[in-house]
């Protein structure tokens, strides 16, 4: 139930923050002359943080003749990047994809870097509250733990991990460079009466504060409890289900990392049924910079990408395209976005901006 | 071929003064040596001639073409200025040859192959260098190396030829060897030279014209001999001559007709040359100067007084003597190579018209030459 | 050229001033050294003292991300947010205090580990009958010569705990459990930082002792010391200036020093000032990055003026006049080949076992299993497999690899032609100038990157080019940029040589020329350039291998297109992919000692030449 709240939170916030965003919503194009205009235009320039936009960039120049250079960069520098070569008029993205919602509202599009453009093609597809800004596709970083030690979840409750038994066994990304993770600190300040509540129902007695609420609690007991730093998603699954461990860590990784397993020979599983969530499910955002050189060849990919091109990512557990018609991987136990959306705690846009900075700060001085 | 004039020549290196208003005229065709002590703006002067330095004031002239005047901001550049130098160092261009060397100066005259070819040779031939034309400079002695910088000076025949203390790197007996080259070269060419040097016996040997110079300043300037005989003030005196020349400070007791100078306990009366001397006043502080080879030992006619012998300096062809009264010290030189006791008395006078006297307070001197009349121990 | 009378021009006196300023002016247009003066004096500022300043505003502007932070500012605008952000604030201790404090302390006993190997290998070397000599003289250096972070690679394979998961070091592999303080932090960075900034004092206090007049200690003989007081009260005091010298160098090396912290310090979130600062940059916060790249320039120049002061008073008292005569070797009698065994075992521990470390590793087919069924050539020249290492190929079939080398050698070669060129350019001109304002301003102005650690001369470098500044276009990303802060950081090397080269010339070989009439384009040509042919060689060896080897700068600038084997490595390592990352950094390895060789064949020069410039 929570979840649905946070997602209709979620719905009406991005709903009132379109008024600061500028949304191109052209009624109806005349996607004919956006084609060939792209194909004119010849070359598609591309920041995004993902391995397998590779995939989805050749089935675009597949399908259009057009080429496509992308580069992979984490978001701090896509923002530099653009805002530097818009400073310089220099010939740099047309599209970039970004998971860090504060750099992308409060920065980015306000300071009009960058605008959020729905195609025509997808305005009635994708569902309303995924389009201001464009969402492309959601994904969950959860918890895990392997397999080959434990039969099943050591962990039943989210509070366990700031116990001495976990001490220096949490592997996770370093919050101070994944603004995602810092993004679920914030959910969890805001969720501080579910946090209070699962501490209850974790140790049985009600919890004792040092700081304002449950949540910065929570972050600052994680913090104390010394979890080990990773730089990716792949070192922490690795660090996670790696075999031959005699007492493995638990960890914080994409799901879609999963698909990895056979190829690494991981023995790796999620948390399911921790409370009071297994995680966070965050939005990848898609945008057109606003010099780009080649526009109409950024719209037309943003049009593929989200009616097509998401499946390069969909193919694989762990990732949900916003668009409904294209289905989640068959192995999915949950069954969609919506499933997802109740076991994890959605990120809000509106709450990363609301702590942004008083997270990070916050956490860097209990982490040491 | 004209006379080089210099005038008002000043050289200011932030608050130090390297040359001070110069006024110089360097007579064509001379052998003109500019002698002074470290320091005295002598190479400062040769480098301003070139055109290496910039004077700070003043003009340079060769005959009628000016060739740098500073109120107009004209400064030619040292290659049409007809001259050329030869470094202490010689500054022979190691990685090219003897030929190149001297050929590269004609080549920026742009000459021809043949011509070129035949200049480097007739100034090889000159200096005796010949043989060595395809080597490279340190392959070479010292005194070779000094050869060839000379030819290669000599080859673009200027008219002027500028020397820095050339010979300062070279042994003793080289550098008497190549005074008698220059002085050759300087006879056959008809190139007026002008020659940097500390060493006052150089410049005394060599030049025909003298410049003096100290701190800066043009302290003399004239002929070798005129120079030693009648030096303009104390410091000329001093510099030139080998021993120095012995000087008394004294005192004027009487200056009519006869001068008389105490020095120490000396009285000494002096008789005026008959031709225009300062005048002296009574009190006026004075310094008498006698060189070795004018104080005459044994006399037997006065006016005379007695010295007792200090030391015998002999020298193979002559003898210094050190003779002392008191606290005075002089040095003679004896016309034999005999050598007299240590600490016989002698009798000592002074060679008549050849005592010079010089003010104490400003070092000019007074009078061309004196002549000793009276020797008399003061009471 | 025509004749002036010798009569001043008739005339008024305005007319003779024109004159003199018209003569003037074209005598100053004329002057090529002077002219060459300004336009690098003009270059130099530009590349130097501009982006100093650059850094300093960039530190008290508000960055366009930090609306957020600091409300009814607009970015741009002058802020003292990051001020009490870095030195005032409840997070100052993480940011600043904590590294600052763990860079004093690793700089400092790293540099008194340091002197102490240094000095003694030198002593053994120099002042006694040391069997093997020649050999240890010249692989003494090599630590310095191979990438900083080449030990502490081998470090982390050999030591690597289970801390950070994954997968195993050696000694973890064969049953060792090893505590995290050996693994990481400030005990392995000291010692693989020591082991190689030694041969700084190595050579700087070996040439004292070999200057050292024996004479002082046969005095010291005949009234009756021994070996030891002797060693102690007159020797070691009079190579004092040599000790101090080195070891204030390695001081500021050590608080500049960026890839042995980030290996060995990262995985349990040590930090010293300058990876503190490169994750600020990592985090998106570059206001705090610049104040903490402000504080290490200010610490390095702070050190590099005592270090003047200090040398400057007490000048090397070993030299004596008069032919000093040959040392007199102490004799270690029985305990020589002992002697000798031990600095061999030492060097052997040094240079050959971490190489053989990585390059064994290179050849395991799955992390942490040491057993000859899992050799494998993969990681060198395997064909790509999905799944492993995100389907990269081998590091010789990767593209990628290829692009960086190139990149590395085209880099290299840039910045040393380039700053020959300056240095020779530099050299003539500070000495034809000399006693001017133009030639000591220049003079000074080309030394500054000397007190700018390289880390934070990338960030400067970031900072000032990101943006068009007048006539130049922003470098942003461009391979220009790396190029020219390479460039800019070796300006002291270059135009140190270009003076001594000139200064040796001196000047009467170019006024021979100027006297027999050759422009000064010719004498140039003809005169100054040919006699500077041999030292142009060692100008441009040493900045192409000391680019090709550098980390710390160009980390910050690089972008994907123009990756360089070093930041391959670092890259590699990123992403865990360590097999790749070790297999490169052997790469560089073999290209840098093949440099070398080839640089001592053709120059004759030592091996140990020209260390103490980069």
């Amino acid at each position: 139930m929570r979840r649905f709240v946070a997602l209709l939170l979620m719905l009406s916030l991005t709903l009132m923050l379109g008024a600061v965003t500028t949304t191109v919503c052209a009624a109806d194009e005349d996607w004919d002359a956006i084609i060939a205009a792209a194909k004119k235009e010849g070359l598609l320039v591309i920041y995004n943080p993902s391995s397998r936009m590779g995939e989805a960039a050749e089935g675009f120049t597949a399908k259009y003749g057009i080429e496509v250079q992308w580069a992979k960069m984490n978001d701090v520098e896509v923002s530099d990047r653009v805002v530097r070569e818009h400073e310089a008029k220099a010939r740099g993205a047309d599209v970039i994809v970004t998971e860090d919602a504060a750099i992308l509202m409060a920065q980015l599009l306000p300071q009009k870097y960058v605008i959020n453009y729905v195609p025509s093609t997808c305005k009635g597809i994708i569902p309303q509250e995924y389009q201001d800004p464009l969402v492309y596709q959601f994904q969950p970083r959860i918890f895990g733990y392997n397999t080959e030690a434990y039969a099943e979840s050591p962990i039943k409750n989210l509070w366990e991990l700031t116990t001495p038994e976990w001490h220096g066994k949490i592997a996770m990304r370093d919050p101070q460079f994944t603004s995602t993770n810092l993004a679920w600190f914030a959910e969890i300040v805001e969720a501080a009466d579910e946090m209070a509540a699962a501490y209850e129902k974790c140790f049985g007695e009600p919890i004792t504060l040092t700081t304002p609420n449950a949540g910065w609690e929570f972050i600052k007991r994680l913090a104390n409890n010394k979890p080990i730093m990773f730089n990716s998603d792949t070192s922490v699954a690795e660090a996670v289900g790696a075999k031959g461990q005699a007492d493995p860590p638990v960890g914080l990784y994409v799901l879609s990392k999963h698909r990895e397993i056979p190829a690494k020979n991981l023995a790796l599983e999620a948390c399911y049924g921790l409370e009071p969530c297994m995680g966070y499910l965050y939005p990848a955002y898609v945008a057109i910079t606003a010099n780009a050189a080649s526009p109409n060849a950024a719209k037309l990919f943003v049009s593929y990408l989200l009616e097509e091109g998401v499946k390069a990512w969909t193919k694989d557990l762990g990732n949900f395209a916003t668009n409904p018609t294209i289905p989640s991987h068959p192995d999915d136990p949950l069954g969609g976005t919506e499933a997802w959306a109740k076991v994890t705690m959605p990120l809000n846009a509106q709450t990363t901006v609301k702590y942004y900075g008083e997270i990070f700060d916050f956490w860097m001085k209990h982490a040491k | 071929m004209p006379d080089i004039k210099l005038e008002n020549l000043t050289k200011r290196w932030g608050d130090v003064v390297a040359v001070d208003n110069l006024n110089l005229t360097i007579p064509d065709r001379s052998f003109t040596c500019l002698l002074g002590p470290s320091g005295c703006g002598k190479t400062t002067t040769l480098r301003m001639i070139a055109g290496l330095e910039e004077p700070t004031r003043g003009r340079i002239s060769n005959g009628d073409k000016l060739v740098f005047c500073s109120e107009r901001g004209l400064s030619l550049s040292p290659d049409k200025r007809d001259v050329g130098l030869i470094f202490q160092s010689y500054a022979l261009w190691p990685h090219m040859t003897v030929f190149q060397n001297i050929a590269f100066g004609l080549e920026m005259k742009k000459m021809s192959r043949s011509e070129i070819e035949e200049r480097v040779r007739e100034a090889a031939g000159w200096m005796q260098i010949d043989e060595y034309l395809q080597r490279y400079p340190s392959e070479l002695s010292g005194g070779q190396q000094q050869r060839v910088a000379l030819a290669r000076s000599l080859a673009p025949r200027p008219n002027c030829l500028l020397m820095d203390e050339p010979l300062s790197n070279l042994d003793a007996k080289l550098r008497m060897d190549m005074r008698t080259e220059l002085k050759r070269i300087h006879a056959e060419t008809d190139m007026t030279i002008v020659y940097v040097t500390h060493d006052q016996l150089e410049a005394i040997s060599m030049a025909t014209t003298v410049v003096v110079m100290k701190e800066g300043k043009l302290e003399q300037c004239d002929e070798p001999l005129k120079l030693y005989k009648y030096p303009n003030n104390l410091f000329v005196a001093d510099f030139v001559g080998s021993p120095s020349i012995n000087l008394l400070k004294g005192k004027v007791i009487e200056g009519h007709d006869v001068w008389t100078v105490q020095c120490y306990d000396w009285l000494l009366s002096l008789k005026r040359a008959p031709y225009g001397d300062t005048a002296v006043k009574n009190g006026q502080e004075v310094v008498v100067g006698v060189r070795c080879e004018d104080i005459l030992i044994s006399s037997s006619e006065p006016p005379y007084i007695g010295m007792l012998v200090y030391s015998n300096l002999p020298t193979g062809s002559d003898t210094f003597v050190r003779l002392r009264h008191e606290g005075i010290l002089l040095t003679a030189k004896l016309p034999e190579p005999d050598i007299i006791p240590t600490g016989s008395e002698i009798n000592v006078s002074f060679r008549p018209g050849r005592v010079l006297l010089f003010d104490g307070e400003t070092g000019k001197r007074i009078s061309d030459g004196t002549s000793l009349v009276n020797f008399q121990i003061a009471s | 050229m025509g004749s002036y009378s010798a009569q001043p021009a008739a005339g008024n006196k305005l007319a003779v001033h024109c004159e003199r300023g018209w003569n003037r002016s074209k005598r100053i247009l004329s002057n090529p050294p002077l002219l060459l003066s300004i336009v690098l004096l003009i270059i130099s500022v530009y590349l130097v003292v501009v982006p100093l300043i650059s850094v300093l505003a960039s530190s008290v502007t508000l960055h366009s991300r930090d609306t957020l932070r600091v409300f009814g500012k607009r970015p741009g605008e002058f802020t003292t947010y990051y001020l009490k952000r870095v030195f005032a604030s409840d997070i100052s201790s993480v940011l600043f205090y904590e590294p600052l404090m763990n860079t004093l302390i690793i700089s400092f006993l790293m540099s008194v580990l340091a002197i102490s190997i240094g000095t003694t290998i030198a002593w053994f070397v120099t002042r006694t009958d040391l069997p093997f000599k020649r050999f240890i003289s010249n692989t003494a250096v090599v630590p310095f010569i191979l990438p900083s972070w080449t030990l502490s690679l081998a470090w982390l394979t050999i030591f690597k705990n289970r801390t950070i998961g994954g997968t195993t070091g050696i000694l973890e592999y064969f049953g060792v459990q090893l505590p995290d303080w050996i693994s990481y932090g400030p005990l392995p960075i000291i010692i693989t930082m020591a082991l190689h900034y030694y041969p700084f004092t190595y050579m700087l206090v070996g040439s004292a002792f070999r200057d050292f007049d024996t004479r002082l200690e046969e005095a010291a003989l005949v009234l009756g010391g021994n070996r030891w007081t002797i060693l102690r009260r007159v020797v070691l005091p009079m190579v004092s200036p040599a000790i101090v010298s080195s070891f204030i160098l390695t001081i500021s090396r050590g608080i500049g020093s960026f890839s042995t912290p980030v290996f060995l310090g990262n995985p349990i979130n040590y930090r010293v000032l300058s990876t503190r600062m490169f994750a600020s940059l990592q985090a998106g916060s570059p206001g705090d990055a610049y104040m903490i790249a402000i504080v290490m320039i200010l610490l390095a120049a702070t050190f590099i003026f005592i270090s003047n002061r200090v040398i400057g008073k007490r000048k090397s008292f070993v030299t004596i006049s008069g032919q000093a005569p040959k040392a007199k070797l102490v004799s270690l009698g029985k305990w020589r080949y002992v002697a000798s065994g031990c600095i061999l075992l030492f060097l052997f521990a040094v240079i050959v076992v971490p190489l053989f470390v990585l390059a064994a590793d290179t050849f395991m087919r799955v992390p942490g299993v040491y057993s000859p069924s899992n050799f494998t050539l993969h990681y060198w020249i395997g064909k790509s497999i999905p799944g492993i290492l995100d389907g990269r190929p081998g590091i010789l079939r990767d593209a990628d690899t290829w692009r960086a080398f190139f990149n590395s050698v085209k880099l290299g070669l840039s910045a040393s032609v380039l700053s020959a060129i300056f240095g020779i350019l530099v050299g003539y001109t500070v000495v034809r100038l000399r006693g001017t304002w133009l030639s000591s301003t220049l003079d000074q102005v080309s030394f500054l990157p000397y007190l700018i650690p390289s880390i934070a001369f990338g960030a400067i470098y970031l900072s000032l080019f990101a943006q068009q500044r007048g006539p130049i276009p922003s470098l942003y990303g461009t391979f220009m940029l790396i190029i020219l802060a390479t460039t800019a950081k070796n300006f002291p090397f270059a135009a140190k040589s270009g003076i001594s080269a000139m200064i040796q010339l001196g000047h009467e070989i170019e006024e021979a020329g100027i006297i027999a009439g050759a422009s000064w384009l010719t004498r140039m040509r003809r005169l100054v350039l040919p006699l500077q042919r041999s030292g142009l060689l060692n100008a441009l060896i040493l900045p192409f291998i000391s680019a090709m080897r550098e980390l710390s700068m160009v980390v910050i600038l690089i972008t994907p297109g123009t990756q360089l084997l070093t930041t391959l490595t670092f890259r590699y390592s990123d992403y865990g992919f360590y097999h790749m990352s070790n297999a490169v950094v052997l790469l560089l390895v073999i290209v840098i000692i093949v440099m070398r060789y080839i640089m001592q064949k053709i120059t004759g020069a030592e091996l140990s030449e020209g260390l103490g410039g980069n």
